[in-house]
This record gives structure tokens, sequence and C-alpha cells, in this order.
């Protein structure tokens, strides 16, 4: 924002800067290239048509497509709260925006193991659980349970900095044409900042789609039940590293397609 | 009397609003006052989105606002259209559904809000627009859909914020002309908030100065020329001359 306001003021980088700025790049890149230059790519529609690949690729797209979708019926009502919390006394409201926070933060293997502490069998609810005949840990809930912890924050904070933006006049103005508190939420709060909900959603997605630690941590690695792509590519490098290369290639090609679709409307600083 | 009758104040950080107004049902009456006066700060209270510190509010007969009674009906039952400074429409329906918003929550149904719009759409000849967007409008067609989405709420009582303050100086005379045509045609109390003594020439009869949070002049238009009560309403008057 400040460099298009001003272009001249800022002096050039120096060549120093540039050169370690270039192997900043270089980090980036140069593995994704590497990536792309050993895929076997004659072979790659026969590897993604084998029954492994294929399994892993249906599982993770349904449990990311559930998450997501849990993210966004549990995550836009926290973001309103989130959003209205500056009325509250400081603890609180620290409270609440930091453990929507942790998640961001935490390594997601320990979320895999906190969430073994409250699911699993000798976990907190795990007694209780067993007693309704549920066993959480290792089943297909479990891997969307995993995404959706890691998942969540990414569509809070978009949709909260977009409510955030909100002008509240738009919402006064349906007041006063006779709409109730949840007519004015559902027909323009909601329709309004439902951009930044499409864009969190987008990023629930993608963050679910790759989600590792969490999941392996507390759903395992069953084959068509937890194993989901990243838990497949992992192994599979180990026997298949032409199934891992399929499907690196497949989770590579979702994060270049989220960042074209996420345009600067949607998620500014992101794709600019 | 059946119109509008207000006496309150409201107590804000470093600013207090005093105000007693009564406007008779099909009477504009004309809020100025310079910026920072409390002319919008009086539409909030006036409308439900404030709760006036103390005061009474009265429109129709049906008390609105009556602080020692503990009576405050919000903005969503209080009848009063508002037609905001900025218009505030909203920008994801179209004209058509922002006319229809009042008849769409009311009836909880989208396609009956719609009929019931369909009135008000020919009546501000907004059919060519009706399926367009508010970015797509020019200044004056989006004042003439928020006064037409306002008016098709059948509200007792109409209030306007600097309802010109979007339009270019050639819009204006237009767009004034047109308002006066279609507050003739409503029969409640209006309220018009302005700086501007053309609109209040225009569209009011009488006219409130609002200064600082007081009212330092109540009286027609004509009166307000030939006595002005303080500087400011005698710059107000010599500028419009």
């Amino acid at each position: 924002m400040l460099a298009s306001a001003s272009p001249d003021r800022r002096p050039r980088p120096s060549a120093l800067l540039v050169a370690v700025a270039a192997i900043g790049v270089g980090v980036l890149v140069l593995p994704l290239v590497a990536l792309l230059v050993r895929v076997p790519w004659p072979e790659l529609p026969g590897l993604l048509a084998s029954g492994p690949v294929l399994e892993a690729l249906g599982l993770s797209f349904l449990t990311a497509s559930i998450s997501t979708l849990v993210c966004v019926v549990l995550g836009v009502p926290l973001a309103v709260v989130l959003a209205h919390a500056d009325t509250w006394r400081t603890l609180p409201r620290r409270l609440l925006r930091t453990a929507v926070t942790v998640p961001l933060v935490l390594p997601p293997v320990i979320g895999g193991i906190a969430l073994l502490m409250l699911f699993g069998r000798s976990g907190v609810l795990g007694p209780a659980l067993a007693a309704l005949g549920v066993g959480l840990p290792f089943t297909t809930p479990a891997v969307v349970i995993a995404q959706t912890f890691v998942a969540l924050p990414f569509l809070v904070f978009a949709v909260e900095g977009a409510l955030r933006g909100l002008d509240r006049r738009i919402e006064q103005a349906a007041a006063t044409l006779g709409a109730s508190r949840m007519q004015t939420f559902a027909l323009v709060t909601v329709p309004t900042v439902g951009p930044a909900i499409a864009a969190g959603a987008i990023l629930c997605f993608t963050r679910a789609l790759g989600e590792f630690g969490a999941t392996i941590t507390f759903a395992g690695s069953l084959p068509g039940v937890t194993r989901t792509l990243p838990i497949a590519s992992y192994l599979a490098l180990q026997s298949e590293p032409g199934d891992a290369m399929a499907l690196a290639v497949v989770l590579l090609a979702v994060s270049v397609l989220v960042l074209l679709v996420l345009r600067d409307r949607w998620a500014p600083g992101i794709t600019r | 009397m059946n119109g509008l009758e207000a006496r309150l104040t409201l107590e804000r950080p470093g600013f207090r609003l005093e105000l007693a107004v009564e406007v008779a049902r099909g009477e504009t009456v004309a809020l100025l006052g310079p910026n920072g006066a409390g002319k919008s700060t009086a539409i909030a209270v006036l409308s439900g989105l404030l709760a006036p510190t103390p005061g009474r509010v009265v429109l129709g007969g049906r008390v609105l606002d009556d602080t020692a009674a503990r009576v405050h009906v919000d903005p969503a039952r209080r009848r009063v259209g508002v037609v905001f400074q900025d218009l505030q429409l909203f920008p994801h329906l179209s004209v058509r559904d922002n006319v229809a918003f009042a008849a769409w929550v009311g009836s909880r149904s989208r396609r009956r809000g719609r009929m019931r719009a369909q009135e008000w759409i020919e009546r501000f000849s907004l059919e060519a627009l009706a399926d367009a967007r508010p970015r797509e409008l020019s200044g004056g067609q989006a004042q003439r859909v928020a006064l037409a989405r306002a008016l098709a709420s059948e509200p007792d009582a109409l209030l306007l914020d600097e309802p010109m303050s979007a339009l270019d100086v050639e819009a204006r005379a237009d767009a004034r002309a047109e308002l006066a045509e279609h507050l003739r045609g409503f029969d409640g109390p209006t309220v018009l908030v302005t700086h501007d003594l053309a609109d209040a020439e225009a569209l009011a009869g009488r006219a409130l100065v609002l200064e600082g949070g007081r009212v330092t002049q109540a009286a027609t238009l004509a009166e307000l020329r030939a006595a002005p009560a303080t500087p400011y309403v005698a710059r107000l008057v010599g500028a419009g001359a």
C-alpha cells in the first residue's frame, strides 16, 4: 500500500539485499522445481488411476470437504462473536482470541495428541463415548476432527477481518426496514461478507487437504479409512516413489489452483 | 396531534444534544446546521438506533421512547423510514430486492416482497433499473432507490439525512424537484437533515437550526432569511441569496 502510494520515495534495495533475496527465492522455489523435474510424467495418468492413489485422493477430498463445511458452520458465528468481543473485558477477550490462534502455531502432532487426550479411549471424554458405543480415534470422523482443528482458525480470521471492515450502518439500514437481528444477519451481513467466507473456506480446504501431523497421530494411517493424500504420499516414498510423486503433484496442483482462485479482493496480501 | 413529537437529550462524552421538535402529518421540517452540530445524532435517536438519555418520542400517538417509563421501541418495530447520508443500499441485492426488502422481511417471503415492491418500482420509474446492482447506479439513481426503499416500508415517519450529499451540483436541482414530489405523496411527518439552505427551501416549510447540539433558531424559512438569529444562520442565508 505504502509503496504504491509513493513509489519514488523508497530507495532501491542494495545489491547485497537482492542477492540474499535471491537465495530466499531459491529456498522457496528450487524444491518444487526439483519435484516437477523428477515426476515421471509419462506414467502419471496410470499412477493416478492406481488403487491406493485413487483411494487416498477420494478420502482426502471427502474429508477435506466435510471439515471445510464444519469450519464454515462453526467458524462464521465464532467470527461474529470475535468481531464483537471488543466490548468485553480484556481477559476473556484475550482468552478467546488465543484459543482461536493456538491451532495456527501449535505443531499439528501436538494437536493430534491433544485430540487423543480428549477423545481417546483413556481420554477425558473416552469413557463417556465408549458408553455410547462410539470410538472416534482411527476412524474417518477422526480425520475430519483433526482437519477441522487445524483449519478452523483460517476461516475465523478471514471472516472476522471482513466483519470488522463492514460498515455497521448497512445493518442499521436493515433494522430500520423492519429486519430482525437474525434476518439482518442472514440477509445482509452474511451475503456482504460472502467473498470472505468463500476465501476462508478455500484456505480451510487447502489446509485440511494438506493436514498430516494431527491426522496421523489421532486417526492413524488405515488405507481407505484414514490414509489421506499427504500420509499416503509420505508412506509411498519408501516403497513406491512413483505413487508419492503422483500424490505430490496433485497436492501441488491444488495449491496453485487456490492461489489462482483467490484474487486480491478475496484475500489481499496473499495473491497481490 | 398525530405527527411526530420528540423532546430528547443525548449525552455523549464531550457532546450533548438537546432537541425538541414537533412535525405534523404531511409536513416536512428541515434540521439545518453545520457539521458536528448533532444532526445525524438526532436522526439516530429518532430512528431508534440510539436511545435518548433521557427523552420522549411519540409518533402518531405511539410512544416510541419514554425513558421515564423505560420504553424504547427498537428500529425494526418503529415504522420510521430512513434515507441515510451515504444511502446504505444493500450491495449484493438488485434494485428490485432493495426496494422489496421491507416487504420481504415483513412477509418472510422474497416472492411476496417482490410483488409488493412492484408498485414502488413503477412509482419511482425504476423498471429499467430493477435488475441492476447498486454499484451500477448513478448518484441520482441510487438516491431514488434509497427513497423508494424507505417509502416501500410504509413508514409512519420519514427521516432524510443529507439525501443530496452524494449528488453533484447539477444533479441536485432535479433530485430536489423529484424528492419534493415524492414527499407530497407521503402523508406522514418528515424530518430533513441538511446543511444546504436550497434543500430546506425546496422541501420544507419550517426549519430548526442546530448548532453545537442546541436549537439556536426555530422558524419558517422566510423568517430565517428576514431575521437570522446567529452568525451561522446569517452566513447561511447570505450565501443562499
